[in-house]
């Protein structure tokens, strides 16, 4: 019973640390504009962390409910379990790739 | 060409913070020519992503990737100005120095889905200009009225061979 209510109290504490960092970092304006883009406003060409739509209400995952009967004390972790994990691929190949496309894009712009 | 309003502002409908966060990611992983297997999209999900995010129809961003390269990411094409166009929207080179500004460097334009963001962002900044309207599409590709509106019809005619528009409208 108390490894659940520390779960739960370690997850509620997760997710409120990752729900809390767009509101703080996006100005209400950018937040509502994410949510409906205005129009006769242009936005930048790609969409930044700070446009990201507050994460209350339409979240894959509803927070965990906070326990109160738990008096221990828990440490706060810096935990990513709700962030998507993206691997990085970056092998030889890509990067002789990406250097063959700026030949080709800077030999068709000298042309 | 009459002023008729497209349809081309929609609701954007959230698909949650995750997801959001997800595609913020890749896209900026993909401005930088970094592939990011786990949250590579399929390339459908890019013209509703892009069209969502800045308020423009999807299906008027498919037919201007299907008009200028049918759909040809690696796409690169010489213009009799000494420009170029890159990607399956056909992204002029007048843009580049603009792009490098806000962090996208001339060669992530080959990536479809940042290619098809920055399309939406162009015609965007006409359909603020000119609305919601025919005129906005055909200045996406020139703003001469007789090339503008040749452009126009022809994104029309897309549309109506895909059956999303009745002839006439």
């Amino acid at each position: 019973m108390r490894l659940i209510a520390f779960a739960a109290a370690a997850l509620f504490l997760c997710n409120a640390a990752w729900a809390g960092q767009p509101a703080a970092s996006a100005s209400p304006t950018v937040v509502a504009a994410a949510a409906t883009p205005s129009a006769d406003k242009v936005y930048p060409p790609l969409p930044t962390l700070a446009m990201l739509p507050p994460a209350s209400g339409d979240d894959d995952e509803p927070p965990a409910p906070h326990s109160t009967s738990h008096k221990k004390k828990t440490r706060q972790h810096d935990c990513h379990c709700a962030m998507p994990t993206p691997r990085i691929v970056v092998s030889d190949t890509s990067r002789a790739y990406l250097k063959d496309i700026e030949q080709k894009l800077d030999s068709a712009l000298a042309q | 060409m009459p002023q008729q309003k497209t349809n081309a502002l929609r609701p954007l409908r959230s698909r949650g913070v995750r997801t959001w966060r997800a595609w913020v990611t890749f896209m900026g992983l993909a401005a930088f020519g970094m592939p990011a297997a786990h949250a590579a999209p399929p390339a459908d999900e890019c013209f509703e992503k892009a069209g969502a995010y800045q308020g423009v129809n999807p299906l008027v961003l498919r037919a201007v990737a299907w008009r200028e390269s049918k759909g040809d990411a690696a796409a690169i094409n010489h213009n009799a100005n000494g420009s170029i166009d890159v990607g399956q929207a056909q992204i002029n080179s007048i843009h580049f120095p603009e792009l490098t500004r806000e962090g996208i460097p001339h060669r992530a334009l080959t990536d479809p889905c940042v290619n098809i963001f920055v399309a939406a962002w162009l015609l965007k900044q006409k359909m603020v200009r000119y609305g919601n309207t025919w005129r906005a599409i055909g200045a996406y590709h020139s703003e001469s009225p007789h090339e503008r509106d040749t452009y126009a019809r022809s994104i029309q005619a897309i549309l109506v061979s895909w059956g999303h528009l009745q002839p006439g409208r």
